[in-house]
């Protein structure tokens, strides 16, 4: 399974405990970003020291462990979309990277933020779990039917 | 900014039946696989269970993430 990481995903990764955690480190699971992403949250590197309380290296220490598990994606690789993006977002024009990037691969934007489940772009935590836990069932069961 | 961990080699000797090798392989490769992501699972864990960041921090940096990566995309007249 495929989807794109919205921000707000990525940030509350800080304050997870578990299903976000588990679900990023789940190797059924393939997460795409917008590059972009990356270089901003890194930007933003003082603020979420100071408001996170993490030490420098362990931050340093997460990041390395969530980024070696997303896909980041050059703006080149979905520039294309952005026109259609901002069609489809209409007034709401802060999520153009990422509906670009999940329209020009086909695929949905795990997200916290409402409107873009309204405009049937999103897809939640729980979504995925459950769609991750029914392939692996179906993957079960057809590997013990073969046996 | 650059990210670097310093990683160190492990190196598992195991004496198995010839004819078993392959299998052995796969099945270890399998395993360490597994392991490798159940040892960064608890890592990242152990880190955000210190953390102090809250739900509002979140939302705070995200939009603001989100407003600069949108104010590059109209600086760039691609938007």
């Amino acid at each position: 399974m495929e989807v794109v990481l919205d921000s707000n995903v990525l940030f509350k990764i800080l304050i997870s405990q578990g299903e976000i955690l588990e679900l990023i480190f789940n190797n059924d699971l393939n997460l795409l970003a917008p590059l972009k992403l990356k270089q901003e949250f890194l930007n933003n590197k003082k603020e979420i020291l100071s408001k996170s309380k993490l030490p420098e290296n362990e931050f340093k220490i997460l990041c390395s462990l969530i980024f070696s598990k997303i896909t980041f994606v050059p703006l080149e690789k979905y520039k294309e979309s952005l026109i259609k993006a901002k069609q489809l977002l209409e007034t709401h024009t802060k999520d153009e990277d990422f509906i670009a990037l999940c329209l020009s691969r086909d695929i949905l934007l795990w997200t916290y933020e409402s409107l873009l489940f309204k405009i049937g772009v999103g897809i939640s935590t729980k979504q995925i779990s459950e769609e991750l836990s029914k392939n692996s069932k179906d993957y079960s069961s057809k590997h013990n039917s073969t046996k | 900014m650059q990210l670097f961990l310093f990683m160190v080699e492990i190196i598992i000797k195991a004496d198995v039946p010839s004819e078993f090798k392959e299998r052995f392989e796969l099945v270890l490769a399998k395993l360490m696989r597994s392991l490798i992501k159940e040892l960064e699972l608890s890592v990242a864990k152990e880190i955000v269970s210190k953390s102090k960041f809250t739900e509002e921090d979140a939302n705070e940096l995200s939009n603001k993430v989100k407003l600069s990566m949108h104010s590059q995309l109209k600086a760039e007249g691609l938007i």
